[in-house]
């Protein structure tokens, strides 16, 4: 995807190159080269597996492996404290045609820019009911994607049935669908008001049972991709959880994977 | 030292908020680790965790949950050792 003006200078063989892109809320430069040594590396946040995040002279290095596995980081993203700008640096042996900003580079840096105040990326799956968004947050196995494929089969649009955004919009919450999408593959990047939100869970017979308060901002954070690792940034998203559980009516949705679910949830 | 001898401190790396008469806390972390670990205080917690300001004996403490709740002194004492042997066990509380 592509919008905005790239230009360049050259002048006595020096080039200067720049993009204009007046929407931009972030601007990276890529840099097909290793990055600069480190002379110190302050761990921020480690996965462990595929991505850590550290500090080093003042800029936040997001790089595509944990910082004591095996796997040879390939991609070094180097952000500005404010977020806005940054230079993703691609090293040696990475493929000329793999995504630069490709998983997980991608999701950790909408995880924080999310963060400053902008919302907040959800375990969920998206439906359209008629207009307005029903918000079904889960782990891995509560029934998702089983919940997208209920509702398309009986023509609803699904946003994602995975990994689901949700932010903040004249006093009113909005889920907007993602690209990282689950084992359900539609997916869309629209926005829809969300009227009602449901922590999944498989059972034996259809019920809902209404949460709200605490266990209700547990819940939201249990199933959020939170910055746990930012004192500021995990204060915001608590509270982004207490209006959310505030304005939204939420519930514990046990259910049948089948067409039924559908009827039931309409109801409630 | 007995436990309400002592004055605790709320963690730095405890991020709370009260939520109604409740309070959650969430841990901050450098590890992906257990991040299930969200907690959640009931009502009588949640004023424990408010009066844990590194300057308040546990008594003290004990003291004023007897006049603000309806409940024995013995009663009181047994929840906030209960309360602060929970939070020390998650490191949401320091000795002060």
């Amino acid at each position: 995807m592509q919008e905005g003006t790239a230009s360049f200078l050259e002048i006595a063989g020096i080039r200067v190159s720049w993009f204009l892109d007046p929407h931009a809320d972030v601007t990276l430069n890529i840099r097909e080269e290793p990055p600069p040594p480190f002379l110190k590396k302050e761990p921020v946040f480690d996965s462990e597996q595929t991505w850590a995040l550290f500090r080093s002279e003042g800029k936040l290095v997001l790089q595509n492996a944990g910082l004591h596995t095996d796997l040879k980081p390939s991609r070094f993203l180097f952000l500005s404290p404010n977020l806005e700008s940054g230079d993703l640096y691609l090293g040696d042996d990475f493929p000329p045609d793999v995504d630069p900003l490709g998983y997980p580079l991608n999701q950790v840096l909408w995880i924080l820019l999310l963060s400053r105040r902008r919302g907040l990326l959800f375990h969920a799956c998206g439906i359209d009911h008629d207009g307005g968004g029903y918000l079904f947050l889960g782990h891995s196995g509560d029934g998702k994607s089983t919940t997208a494929k209920l509702w398309f089969d009986q023509g609803m649009s699904v946003l994602n049935d995975d990994r689901m955004i949700v932010r903040e919009r004249d006093g009113e919450f909005w889920m907007y669908g993602t690209p990282w999408h689950g084992d359900f593959k539609e997916h869309s990047s629209r926005g829809l008001p969300v009227r009602k939100l449901f922590f999944l869970n498989h059972g034996k017979k259809n019920s809902a049972r209404p949460k709200s308060g605490a266990e209700a901002v547990s819940m939201l954070l249990t199933r959020s991709f939170s910055p746990f690792w930012d004192h500021q940034g995990i204060a915001y998203t608590i509270e982004f959880c207490r209006r959310l559980a505030d304005q939204v009516p939420c519930y514990e949705l046990t259910f049948v994977p089948e067409a039924g679910m559908i009827h039931f949830v309409r109801n409630i | 030292m007995a436990i309400l001898d002592k004055i605790y401190k709320r963690s730095e790396d405890m991020v709370f908020r009260k939520v109604g008469e409740e309070c959650v806390l969430v841990p901050i972390r450098q590890g992906a680790g257990d991040l299930e670990s969200i907690y959640t205080l009931n009502k009588t917690a949640a004023r424990i965790w408010e009066m844990l300001d590194g300057t308040t004996k546990g008594i003290d403490i004990r003291n004023r949950i007897t006049e603000e709740f309806d409940v024995t002194p013995q009663e009181a004492e047994e929840d906030l050792v209960h309360y602060l042997q929970e939070l020390a066990s998650i490191h949401a509380i320091v000795e002060a």
